[in-house]
């Protein structure tokens, strides 16, 4: 199985207040009832990744509990965590 | 027995009647729960713009709605209550409009066959449902403390059982979800 690759931010913002060498991450925790096709789906049409990412950061949610599926600014990822409680899933965001 | 099919370009659901009045009926459950028609009536984009966010929006207490609208901060209660009194309202909203959606789909269906609805969903449309049907998956799973492996329990389930008969109803929620999710995966 693969780890997800978490690419960093490159340039920090520098009108964040949070230190700006350390990005936002969004989490998706691993929950018994949303099945592993409804959330490789979720991962490929909110994020745009591709069935293989997305695949693979779903099997991180199953089998480690939980994954970081997208990373930025803190607001970025506020917009994250909305659109994935909007389609169910159980997110969170925290400063990597 | 329902069917999925993908075909030229939609998503083809055909259910039986007695499948139209539970997923409704189900729907329209957990819409009640979320606040029902009078958060879903806040989507309408001028109340939206003059409506303030509250002051203050507590998290709630019953285990669904925990689960249906959970906390965006683990570990910053403040962060976490700030978010909250910002989106509960949207995220109610949103997930009541789409509930609303496929019980105005399942009352007018696109054509009938026999006992059977046939139901056709563009991309749009199987979003929604897939966002419905798994809000529902999410309030009867907390219900029935769904976990990741009960063969053991189903195994030694009287058959006439209420809990048998409601995992029945979930089991078939979950084979609705996944063959839709199966078809616009394709």
């Amino acid at each position: 199985m693969t780890a997800p690759t978490i690419e960093r931010s490159k340039t920090p913002d520098v009108f964040e207040s949070e230190e700006p060498d350390k990005p936002w991450v969004t989490i998706v925790w691993n929950d018994p009832v949303n099945l592993m096709s409804y959330v490789t789906w979720v991962f490929q049409k909110l994020f745009g990744y591709s069935r293989a990412k997305a695949t693979a950061l779903m099997l991180d949610v199953h089998h480690k509990g939980k994954a970081a599926v997208s990373n930025g600014s803190r607001e970025q990822m506020e917009h994250d965590v909305a659109r994935l409680h909007a389609a169910g899933l159980w997110a969170t965001l925290q400063q990597d | 027995m329902g069917s999925v099919r993908r075909r030229g370009g939609v998503v083809r659901v055909s259910l039986s009647d007695p499948e139209v009045v539970l997923l409704a009926s189900l729907m329209g459950q957990v819409k009640q729960l979320l606040g029902g028609d009078a958060v879903a009536a806040a989507d309408d984009p001028i109340d939206a713009l003059l409506t303030m966010p509250p002051a203050e929006v507590a998290a709630p207490v019953d285990p669904v709605l925990v689960r249906l609208l959970p906390d965006a901060y683990r570990d910053d209660d403040e962060a976490a209550g700030e978010f909250r009194r910002l989106m509960d309202g949207d995220l109610r909203a949103q997930k009541c409009a789409g509930l609303q959606r496929v019980i105005d789909d399942l009352a007018s269906p696109g054509g009938r066959k026999g006992t059977e609805s046939r139901l056709e969903l563009d991309d749009v449309a199987a979003q929604q449902w897939l966002y419905a049907i798994n809000d529902v998956r999410l309030a009867l799973g907390t219900t029935l403390d769904v976990t990741e492996d009960m063969d053991g329990e189903r195994a030694e389930l009287e058959p006439d059982s209420a809990r048998s008969m409601q995992l029945g109803v979930y089991d078939w929620v979950t084979w609705l979800q996944e063959a839709i999710v199966r078809a616009v995966s394709r």
